[in-house]
């Protein structure tokens, strides 16, 4: 009996197991908690997933975010559910449009990197760019891809009475 | 004996077993559909993989407008009593978002008598356009109901329900629902700034409300990919349109490329009424009973 118990109970597991593996190609539950230590002191205001497919050209996904002119900004991308590096560059301007600045750029290679838009700026919104290079696989098969979190939080005026606003945050 | 345990051991393989295939195959199937799509997509050079738009917290627009200087007004709020009256689906969602930059209105304003019954609408709808989940922690509720009375602590609250929210928004492939509860909150984060501003806070407020346009493109955008337009979905999407254009083609905003900050920014009045007239027309639209 306790032999035929053993066997159920480790059926039991392995079904519940098999139910907890990722359904996703975006597993993103700790990737969010290293996120969010990365964002303290910052308040957060919203997460995005961003999809990336890498196709067998070049191409380059622009999303734009809103900021309001008296507060900081953190923005926290982390990069380690991406199958492949890309380059993710911020700008002052949409593609398109001339004079448009770099303010910021990264690989994907580094995981995790924060990107905080210099208030004196007096920008108004932001654009983010990822550049995905073109990929085909061994095979020849299609496309492969991945998702980058992209976590956002502010900060007030109220934080300016602390000379180090990343004293406490967790690494 | 023996036979008992084979028996018993057969049966239950047969069931785990089945169950884990019924939702292996499921997910191998819903999976193998999105290879496909991205795969044809792929082959196809089109660039269709689901955009993302970037919208911010009802909390964090509430926040804004009460640093400001926005004032409490008893009674601007839409009232938690006409929750049960929001038949369809779509009146549902959008009174989700209204209701959500109520609460963060009135927390904010330490309301704190009111923020429970709020809450409580909240939730209620929640149920009704499947969000129940992220409301259904005892814990959670409990945390609130602690929190009341400090102000800190209930915005903590509230963030983490925010960001429980996208999380179950992401989970579920929810951003179409979640753009039509922004839009919600957005039209009521901004009829409580045309409303609840006053001589004193006019300017300032003014400038806010503008600064708040620059939202309206990213939430156009994103209402317009919705895959399941409804007719009222589709009309409050040509109206925030209209109220868009309306926007970039005031004379103030000529140069609106060289704004520098909008601190600065100064909309006439006839402008500011002009708006504050669409904002009230379309809140009403929404939340009349």
């Amino acid at each position: 009996m306790r032999i035929l118990l053993s066997i159920v109970v480790l059926l039991a597991s392995s079904y519940l197991n098999a139910q907890q593996a990722p359904a996703s190609y975006c597993p993103k539950d700790d990737v969010v908690i290293k996120c969010r230590k990365a964002l303290v002191p910052f308040k957060y205001t919203n997460m995005i997933t961003n999809r990336i497919v890498f196709k067998r050209f070049n191409y380059v996904k622009e999303i734009s975010i809103p900021i309001y002119y008296d507060a900081r900004y953190r923005f926290v991308f982390n990069t380690e559910l991406l199958p492949k590096d890309i380059t993710i560059r911020v700008y002052d301007k949409p593609q398109g449009e001339k004079k448009r600045n770099i303010l910021g750029e990264f690989k994907s290679s580094q995981k995790q990197f924060n990107f905080e838009p210099d208030p004196e700026l007096g920008l108004y919104e932001v654009y983010i760019d990822f550049l995905i290079p073109a990929y085909i696989a061994e095979d020849g098969s299609s496309f492969i891809k991945g998702c980058i979190i992209l976590m956002t939080g502010y900060e007030d005026e109220v934080s300016d009475a602390f000379s180090d606003s990343e004293s406490d945050a967790a690494e | 004996m023996d036979k008992k345990i084979i028996t018993a051991l057969f049966i239950s393989t047969m069931i785990f077993s089945s169950c884990g295939e019924g939702t292996k195959q499921e997910v191998s199937k819903e999976e193998q559909t999105q290879d496909d799509l991205l795969n044809e997509m792929a082959e196809e050079g089109e660039d269709q993989e689901p955009e993302s738009f970037y919208l911010p917290s009802a909390l964090q627009i509430g926040s804004i407008f009460q640093k400001s200087g926005l004032a409490y007004v008893k009674g601007l709020t839409n009232p938690a009593s006409n929750e049960q009256q929001y038949i369809t689906k779509s009146q549902k969602i959008l009174n989700f978002g209204v209701y959500s930059a109520d609460l963060a209105y009135i927390v904010l304003n330490g309301q704190s008598q009111d923020a429970t019954a709020y809450l409580k609408t909240i939730k209620s709808l929640s149920d009704k356009i499947g969000f129940g989940a992220v409301f259904e922690s005892e814990e959670l509720m409990k945390r609130f109901q602690n929190s009341l009375g400090n102000q800190d602590s209930i915005i903590n609250v509230m963030i983490d329900i925010q960001m429980q929210t996208d999380m179950f928004v992401d989970e579920n492939n929810l951003q179409d629902v979640t753009h039509i509860i922004f839009a919600g909150a957005w039209i009521e984060g901004m009829y409580l700034g045309v409303k609840a501003s006053n001589t004193g806070n006019q300017h300032v407020i003014s400038g806010r409300l503008v600064e708040q346009m620059t939202i309206l493109d990213n939430l156009v955008k994103a209402l317009r990919s919705n895959n399941n337009q409804t007719d009222d979905i589709e009309q409050l999407t040509k109206d925030l349109n209209k109220l868009d254009k309306f926007f970039m083609r005031l004379e103030e905003n000529k140069n609106s490329q060289n704004i520098a900050s909008f601190r600065d920014y100064k909309i006439s009045q006839e402008h500011m009424d002009e708006l504050s007239i669409i904002i009230t027309e379309l809140r009403t639209r929404i939340t009349k009973v």
